[in-house]
């Protein structure tokens, strides 16, 4: 058997198994990915709206809290007291006035500062912190931070490029086109475990094919079909990317039909309502682990957690805008029973992202195949990987593989 | 808890009515889900601890009237594609809190669900507790509001049959 990490020679039209197995892999991924040179979601200033609201994520599996400080900034702090390294916050939200440590009361400011320190001058003149204690040079740690349009993002290094820059002109006027500048609103959330490899799931975003093959409920009511138009557009240097789609809303014809026939007997679930300029759909992958779809009048954010090599934990926060009419409220609402753990299409991904993890636990250096199309860049088709093949263009770039 | 004969006796019915929805599911017969609810006005709800504290409405499904609940039974039949699971429920700590039949019997319970697929054994799918509102249809009770409060933040797996 072979044993070296090597990529295959077909490059970004093969991908080995052990990328979404290997316990090295994924130790390089967090340092070099989501601890490197990337702008990570990690939630929307909706949910934090006042001075002192925090709340806890994570940037790849590292816990963070976003807060939104006495001056209005939006900060993202490792969720790491500077002393014995316990978390310091452990609540999953809410509203306060600094940060105190549960261990030995380390207190921080909003900015992260270490503003005290219990015992400082010990007690009774024995004892407290040595001469060359300095609080200045323990301050919780602190990422960079970018906001566009109500959505936060950090990123570890001190040097990734602006946001803008980094989603390139088209995926930014796709991200524009959801997050307007209007206000959100979250409507809720939704969190399940997939069991497998985060870049599966993300990867799931940028196939295709697959939405027309696997998921018969988009089938059968138009919504995702193999002759509707659609578009890839692939982002600078390949890690981001959007698939737009126009459903046909045509009932499946006779000898198409690939499930016996039935019709929704209440249309509420798939109603739509027009509110974007072209396509139906639009679903942007953000590198390294953010999808913001739209997809009807579906709007989420989903942010794929790693969690070991095997598993994901997918928390999808579901929005609208502030002030929309009731109606348009209640379609996304009733539209929610395509997506997430109960999901009419979501449960299939599930099922078989957990397949093609077992697919790779059992033959690490087997290669994955993907041939549809060629290159990595844009297409007006979706007969084509080119999305994923660049998703591993940029992968390998940064892992040097 | 009310100690009345009357009350007993309907407290065994509701419970009754529990049984038999978890033994319809548990039996694989998801085709049968639709009549445990009420014809007119029939509501389905899964929600979680932490959606329900923010006083989010999203769920995480939904299922508004028997043609929605029919809709989502037989999209579970026929386009949504899984592995084969076998499921467990257990529903127990069954209280009611009005007795009105009338305006509809209001009852708490709490629900564990465990599923089996493949080699592994029942893994816990989701725990919680439900809220329902209870009414007889002619000889039998159905549910005309059944709301399940799922107790974890992350699912640990897809939730694919109903609660």
């Amino acid at each position: 058997m072979q044993s070296t990490l090597t990529w295959p020679l077909e490059g970004s039209r093969r991908a080995p198994g052990w990328i979404y197995t290997d316990p090295s892999i994924y130790a390089r991924e967090q340092e070099r990915i989501f601890g490197g040179r990337s702008w990570n979601y990690v939630g929307l200033t909706a949910e934090i709206p006042h001075k002192g609201d925090f709340l806890q994520t994570y940037v790849g599996e590292n816990p963070v809290v976003v807060v939104r400080d006495q001056e209005n900034q939006f900060r993202v702090l490792v969720n790491r007291c500077t002393h014995r390294g316990s978390q310091f916050c452990i609540e999953p939200r809410g509203h306060v006035e600094g940060f105190t440590c549960p261990y030995h009361q380390w207190s921080f400011g909003l900015d992260g500062t270490l503003k005290s320190v219990p015992f400082r001058r010990g007690i009774r003149g024995k004892g407290g912190m040595s001469e060359c204690f300095d609080p200045a040079d323990h301050g919780l740690e602190s990422l960079s931070v970018a906001v566009r349009h109500g959505v936060i993002f950090a990123s570890y290094a001190k040097d990734t490029p602006p946001l803008e820059e980094y989603l390139g002109p088209t995926i930014l006027s796709y991200f524009d086109r959801v997050c307007d500048g209007r206000p959100l609103q979250v409507l809720g959330r939704m969190r399940h475990r997939v069991h497998a490899n985060w870049k599966l799931q993300v990867e799931n975003l940028k196939d295709t094919t697959h939405a027309a093959l696997l998921h018969a409920f988009y089938v059968k009511f138009g919504i995702w079909r193999s002759d509707q138009n659609t578009e890839v557009k692939v982002g600078p240097g390949g890690g981001s990317s959007v698939l737009v789609s126009t459903a046909s809303f045509k009932p499946v014809v006779e000898d198409e039909a690939i499930t016996p026939d039935f019709d929704l007997a209440d249309k509420r679930l798939i109603a739509f309502q027009r509110e974007f300029e072209h396509g139906t759909g639009a679903i942007l992958t953000i590198w390294p682990n953010l999808i913001i779809l739209q997809q009807l009048n579906l709007l989420a954010m989903r942010h794929v957690r790693p969690d070991g090599p095997n598993a994901c934990v997918k928390t999808w926060t579901f929005f609208g805008y502030q002030d929309e009419a009731p109606e348009l409220r209640q379609k996304r609402l009733m539209q929610a029973n395509l997506l997430g753990p109960a999901g009419l299409v979501t449960i299939d991904d599930n099922e078989v992202l957990a397949m093609a993890q077992d697919g790779a636990t059992a033959a690490p250096f087997a290669n994955t195949v993907l041939e549809a199309g060629k290159g990595s860049g844009d297409a007006d088709h979706l007969m084509t990987e080119s999305a994923v093949r660049a998703f591993f263009d940029c992968y390998r770039g940064v892992m040097d593989l | 808890m009310d100690r009345k004969p009357e009350h007993r006796a309907l407290l065994a019915d509701v419970e009754l009515l529990y049984t038999l929805y978890a033994e319809a599911l548990d039996d694989g017969e998801i085709a049968r889900w639709p009549s445990f609810f009420a014809d007119e006005g029939a509501l389905y709800r899964i929600t979680t601890r932490d959606n329900l504290e923010q006083g989010f409405d999203l769920c995480l499904a939904l299922c508004d009237g028997q043609a929605m609940l029919r809709d989502r039974a037989i999209a579970l039949q026929k386009t949504v594609m899984y592995r084969r699971r076998f499921q467990r429920r257990i529903m127990s700590g069954v209280r009611l809190l009005s007795f009105d039949e009338g305006k509809g019997i209001e009852a708490r319970a709490t629900f564990v669900l465990y599923e089996a697929q493949g080699d592994d054994p029942s893994k816990l799918i989701a725990c919680g507790r439900s809220t329902d509102v209870i009414v007889r249809q002619g000889d039998e009770l159905k549910f005309k509001d059944r709301l399940c409060v799922v107790d974890a933040r992350v699912m640990p797996d897809s939730i694919v049959f109903p609660l």
